[in-house]
């Protein structure tokens, strides 16, 4: 084991510069890793760095902590999961290194090295799949202990909650084409769709475009020669192509409907519209399920791949081959060209089958080659010291008296390709397995949708760009640009030669892992599929299998081969699971995006601020709720003066001829005798005969009407109103929204009136301008609006002026009231005000099931109109009887203030207790000096003024009795002074 | 996310829009109906599996109210309409 | 009767200014942000990178009626708009609605020749001011249409929305009213919604412009810009 000092100094497994590399060996950085320095080069990734450190060990298991190492090195799974800083759940293989990082190893008790929580392996019986459904259900009482202790043992990463906001954001792209994956089949279907004169984006998830070019060998005779040539040729060519833009770093995350597509780079989530999509995602290389196969040392070739061509680095010293195809062979001909000792090549196939153009070669040096072989266990504790081998017989089954082990410290497997066709699924795309390919890939896709490339199947690099070309054509065509290439069937290349083998495992006797995400292995798999789990849907969900951070990528093939053959069935028939969004994990920052909760605010915000004001939100309004004492402000109204903002108030403008035939229809009085300069008060109701909304509406002059809603419900009764003006009801009738041209102060208490003479020199007297009128005057030099209303149950004036003057007239309206000791008032003590006049609050007061002749406004309905909205129902109410009354009560016990929310109860017989009411507004009232409220009941106690009932209070019962009327100036003559 | 056209304002994301229910229109004599007339109208909607004629408002943009015949099992919208008041 | 003070109407972005540490004008009874840091900074950053101007002190008018086209063309010498098109200031938000956008002060007199117009003609138009209920935001410089692409969904490339088009959709989650109103060759766009929302409209277009250097301009870098 290397100690820390070594750590430091040994760069042993870094090769000498070769073209291609994306470090810069020229300047060297400093970072740690569980508190170990280690050195880097900028462009190395967290994983690069450490694995040229000769690090090996990087995560934790999830559920029985074992060691792992660097598996697939291309950001997909969860081998290298590490934490940096406050951010969980990073992957070391794609995360740049910056100087000064602090990584450390997730999942682990005490140490990465020492976990304790490992030993949970020797006892793993007893942590069978399903485990989570099984497991720590009863006692239900036991729950929250069971749910701390696996809180600590499971789960990945640690959330520091007092991380500060992360600065994300999202941005909307729109486009023509789409192209996902920036391979050889990617770059060359952007430039043949931008040629058209297109717009396409192109997006990569690595830093750089290329794929698999970027890091497999151009050696004379390899079939990649031409087109690795050509990389920089393709690089420049969409250098030159003005309309491609190149996105790297960058997952596509989901395909959505009308080819709506989302992807994340770092920090920003884009949503992006196009018109077509060509998927160039690529392959992901299938690990083999083996005994120990996830042993630190056990890797992808194309891992092993991208770590020496991108990084320079040597993840080991003595290697074995374990493959099925040719690509093995292109590793390990990259590997001995690299001076590495190649210990063995195990390929499973019959020599005759072989056709690497490294064959040759590699024999003549002398490297081992072991046909119709394949690895049963990876051997070592920590990491691989070796692997074991074993011929396959002519059935293929392993013949375990040929079993022999080689040294070796690293275990590469280049068995076959998943194609990546997650997108193409989402879109709607059909699959099949080709048995004879043994990948299940795209047999057709809807309109406008292409897959080509590995995602099709086709691996041949010329294949793949002539196949992408024509795809980017038809791309552009479906779009308008250009003609549609009438080729466009999928290939699925048929020509090509077999890269994946249908064996995904081979038996053994110790833990092989099919889910290297949730440690699922494959027995685990069988256990599963003998419970009944036997749909590859139901296996998933029982078994976790493909939902952690992998999504499929390394799992989903092996899977689907383990159902079929513990079922017998075919692949086919097996199917696959369904391919849902998110490709990748992604951070909920980056769903989250920018902070955007709209707020509203009145003209005269910052006076309120100023002032002390404690602000509530009100829908997304931000309101006063108070300056401090809301007692002491509803006391200044009944015996001073006071002012309150209500410019949130709904206030509409209704001009035209019609306007009168509407306000019959939509308010539940009558008002086609509104008289110009009046007010009247009015509730509107749905056809259910359901309270929405309650305001007044003045009658500003021959054709216009000026019509106020509650401040929560301005948007709905506008939205309301179109929608009847606009189906059928709108002759005549034009409606604006001046909710926001206007702003409204009420003015009130008794020397409202006096307040308001200093400003202006319309006359005020009462009989001038009386009790529910509508008058316009200038206040300190504004045209204003003014309402004599009352909902504080004063005499007030509601002063409506044009907005950008809001700040002016409420400083005239303060500086006037001065010598009066005006005070301003905030929510609360409007709502104590309110309730002192038992003026009932829509929607606090009333439900989506109250209706207005419940609610105590019959007063307000006139079922003799000849139709209005509601009517209907109203009448069938009516004749029934009400079922639930709300009335206003008080306390017997006058400082008991019930809360609102609490229920009204009835002991029945057997002494249960029947709930029978609610309370819905209670306030200790400072005028009266006595608890009030409001509340539904039965109407046989509610009709009787001082019928006594009962509150369930916390933990005991307090008894109220019913009042009716207003609790404070019953005759309403204070309004009208 | 799904592409609706407002007939005023082209093609929007459905986030601009609130969907106002199948088409039904309000009867023309309420008091003429019979109890189970009145709560038919209130309460029972078609709910086909086919296509709908549908309200939607353009709620976050020019605030018109028009019909959308949309397929309720494809989510397929075969076209969008304005609202024309037949006469009677 | 008590009138010491001046009426002067305040934009709903002014308390915003004020913290940007804006000098203040008086112009046709508003007072609106002149300078912020210096005249020759701000042009620069409008010319260069990005910048946000509280333009709510222009007029603004609503003309609504089946007949509004007709009273617009008997008034003004104007050709026929599609929806979304605009003119000098006068865009169809739908074929019965109207927006026109005036210089400071402008609406009073052309909202009274259109009142006259339609009486003329009999028709039933409805014309409604609305200046104070809308804070008009104008962004303006290079990186314009890269900001809007972060909090709104429409396409601003300028195939799809050309200058003098007028839409209305959905901006940082509110409903506002979006203008391409280009400065010669200089992008730029009027973001136009109701007051309440004008302060959180702005601070979220602020935040959103970080990456580009976005700064806010007074007055007088938008009559340097040849904005009056």
């Amino acid at each position: 084991m290397r100690t820390e000092q070594d750590a430091l100094t040994t760069t042993s497994n870094r090769l000498h510069p070769k073209q291609g590399e994306v470090i810069d060996r020229s300047t060297t950085i400093r970072f740690t890793f569980d508190g170990v320095e280690y050195t880097a080069h900028p462009g190395d990734t967290v994983a690069s760095a450490l694995t040229a450190a000769g690090v090996k060990v990087l995560s934790r298991s999830f559920k029985y902590h074992r060691p792992r190492g660097l598996l697939c090195c291309s950001g997909h799974c969860p081998n290298c999961l590490v934490q940096i800083g406050d951010e969980p759940n990073v992957r070391a293989c794609t995360r740049p290194v910056e100087p000064g990082m602090e990584v450390r190893a997730q999942n682990v008790w005490p140490s990465l090295n020492r976990d304790l929580l490992s030993l949970t392996q020797l006892g793993s019986r007893f942590m069978p799949v399903g485990f989570y459904y099984k497991t720590f259900i009863r006692p239900q009482k036991l729950w929250p202990l069971y749910e701390h202790t696996l809180r600590h043992a499971a789960g990945l990463g640690e959330v520091d909650i007092d991380t500060p906001l992360g600065e994300f954001d999202k941005q909307y792209l729109h486009t023509d084409v789409v192209i996902v994956g920036g391979g050889p089949a990617g770059i060359s279907a952007a430039l043949s769709a931008a040629e058209t004169g297109a717009q396409v984006l192109l997006f990569e998830e690595n830093p750089a475009l290329g794929g698999h070019l970027r890091f497999t060998v151009p050696l004379e005779s390899s079939s990649t020669t031409k087109a690795s040539k050509d990389l920089p040729e393709l690089l420049e060519a969409v250098d030159r192509q003005p309309n491609i833009t190149v996105f790297t770093d960058t997952s596509v995350l989901g395909w959505y409907q009308d080819n709506w597509l989302c992807a994340v780079k770092g920090a920003r989530l884009f949503k992006i519209r196009t018109k077509s999509v060509v998927v160039a995602t690529g392959a992901y290389e299938t690990p083999l399920i083996f005994d120990n196969n996830d042993l630190p040392g056990v890797m992808l070739g194309s891992a092993v791949q991208r770590l020496v061509h991108l990084f320079g680095v040597l993840p080991g010293g003595q290697v074995v081959i374990v493959t099925a195809n040719e690509d093995g062979w292109d590793v390990a001909a990259d590997l001995q060209s690299l001076g590495v000792n190649v210990a063995a090549i195990v390929d499973e196939r019959e020599p005759s089958a072989c056709a690497s153009p490294y064959r040759e070669g590699l024999t003549n040096a002398g490297v081992p080659v072991f046909y119709r072989h394949t690895i049963l266990e990876a051997l070592g504790s920590n990491e691989v010291r070796g692997a074991k081998i074993a011929r396959l017989d002519g059935q293929g089954e392993i013949s375990l008296a040929t079993a022999q082990s080689l040294q070796c410290d690293l275990i590469v497997t280049s068995m076959g390709w998943t194609p990546a066709t997650e997108l193409a699924y989402m879109a709607g795309g059909k699959s099949e397995y080709h048995e004879d390919r043994a990948e299940i890939l795209p047999v057709s896709t809807p309109p406008g949708i292409y897959v080509v490339g590995r995602a099709a199947g086709t691996h041949a690099v010329n294949s793949q760009i002539s196949e992408a070309q024509r795809a980017g054509s038809n791309a552009a065509a479906f779009v308008g640009f250009g003609e549609f290439d009438e080729s466009t069937a999928y290939s699925s290349g048929v020509l090509e030669p077999r890269r994946t083998s249908e064996r995904v495992c081979v038996p053994g006797k110790k833990k092989q892992f099919v889910c290297y995400c949730e440690d699922v292995t494959d027995e685990d798999v069988e256990t599963a599929i003998a419970e009944g789990y036997d749909s590859i849907e139901l296996l998933k969900r029982y078994s976790t299998i493909s939902m952690g951070p992998c999504q499929g990528a390394m799992c989903s093939m092996n899977t689907i081969h383990l159902c079929a053959r513990a079922n017998d069935w075919t692949v086919q028939e097996t199917g696959t699971t369904t391919a849902r969004p998110p490709t990748t994990p992604v951070t909920l920052g980056a769903l989250a995006g920018q902070n955007m909760e709209p707020v509203q605010t009145t003209p005269i915000h910052q006076w309120h601020l100023d002032h002390g004001a404690d602000m509530m939100v009100a829908g997304l309004w931000l309101r006063p709720n108070h300056y401090g004492d809301p007692a002491a402000e509803a006391t200044s109204v009944r015996e001073r003066v006071g002012l309150i903002d209500v410019s949130p108030l709904g206030k509409l403008q209704l001009t035209g001829p019609g306007v009168p035939e509407l306000l019959e229809r939509i308010y539940t009085n009558q008002w086609d005798n509104l008289r110009v300069g009046r007010v009247r008060y009015g509730v509107m109701c749905n056809d259910e005969g359901v309270v929405l909304n309650d305001g007044v509406c003045a009658h500003v002059n021959d054709e216009t009407w000026y019509m106020t809603t509650t401040s929560t419900g301005a948007t709905t009764i506008f939205e309301w109103l179109q929608w009847w003006l606009q189906s059928g009801w709108g002759e005549g009738i034009h409606l604006t929204d001046l909710t926001d041209t206007y702003s409204a102060f009420n003015l009130a208490g008794p020397q409202s009136r006096t307040v308001l003479e200093k400003l202006t020199e319309r006359n005020l007297a009462n009989k001038a301008f009386p009790y529910m009128r509508l008058r316009s005057a200038k206040i300190a030099g504004v045209s204003c609006r003014l309402l004599r209303i009352g909902f504080t149950g004063e005499l007030s004036y509601e002063v409506h002026c044009p907005s950008g003057y809001a700040l002016h007239v409420w400083e005239a309206l303060m500086d006037a009231g001065r010598e009066f000791d005006i005070a301003p008032f905030g929510v609360e003590a409007q709502r104590i005000l309110r309730l002192e006049k038992a003026h009932i609050i829509v929607g606090q007061d009333t439900d989506a099931m109250s209706d207005p002749l419940s609610a105590n406004m019959a007063w307000a309905v006139k079922l003799d109109k000849p139709d209005f909205l509601g009517k209907p129902s109203l009448m069938r109410i009516s004749a029934e009887g009400p079922k639930q009354l709300l009335v206003g009560f008080k306390m017997v016990e006058p400082n008991v203030v019930p809360d609102e929310g609490l229920q009204i109860v009835e002991s029945e017989a057997d002494g249960q207790l029947k709930i029978v009411g609610w309370i819905t507004s209670s306030r200790f009232s400072p005028t009266l000096e006595e608890a009030i409220g409001l509340c539904w009941l039965p109407p046989d106690i509610a009709s009787q003024n001082g019928a006594s009932f009962t509150i369930r209070m916390d933990g005991h019962l307090a008894e109220a009795r019913v009042h009716h009327g207003a609790f404070y100036d019953p005759d309403g003559e204070r309004l009208r002074m | 996310m799904l592409l609706l056209t407002c007939p005023n304002c082209g093609d929007r994301n459905v986030s601009e829009f609130r969907f106002g229910g199948e088409l039904s229109s309000r009867p023309k004599d309420p008091s003429a109906l019979s109890d189970a007339e009145w709560a038919n109208y209130l309460y029972m909607r078609n709910n086909v599996m086919d296509a709908q004629t549908e309200w939607w408002h353009h709620n976050v943009g020019c605030g018109l109210w028009f019909l959308a015949e949309r397929h309720t099992r494809t989510n397929e919208v075969i076209k969008t309409y304005p609202y024309v008041k037949r006469e009677t | 009767m008590n009138t010491s003070k001046t009426p002067v109407k305040l934009t709903p972005l002014h308390s915003a200014a004020q913290r940007l540490g804006a000098t203040f004008i008086e112009q046709r009874g508003w007072r609106i942000p002149q300078v912020y840091t210096t005249l020759e900074d701000e042009v620069v950053a409008a010319q260069e990178r990005l910048t946000l101007a509280d333009e709510t002190s222009n007029g603004k008018l609503l003309l609504e009626g089946d007949q509004a086209e007709s009273v617009l063309m008997d008034t003004f010498d104007l050709g026929s708009l599609k929806i979304n098109e605009g003119h000098d200031g006068i865009y169809r938000l739908r074929s019965d609605l109207f927006f026109i956008s005036t210089p400071p002060g402008r609406e009073i007199s052309i909202r009274k020749k259109l009142t006259t117009a339609s009486a003329a003609s009999e028709q039933f138009v409805t014309i409604t001011e609305v200046t104070h209920g809308r804070a008009e935001i104008r962004v303006i410089g290079p990186h314009s249409q890269e900001l809007l692409s972060k909090v709104c969904g429409l396409d601003f490339h300028p195939s799809a929305f050309p200058n003098e088009t007028a839409k209305q959709s959905s901006l940082a989650k509110t409903t506002q009213l979006i203008i391409r109103c280009d400065i010669g060759e200089l992008p730029a766009f009027s973001i136009i919604g109701v007051q309440s929302l004008g302060p959180y409209v702005w601070d979220t277009m602020m935040e959103a412009g970080t990456e580009f250097g976005v700064v806010p301009i007074g007055r007088a870098a938008l009559a340097a810009l040849g904005e009056e």
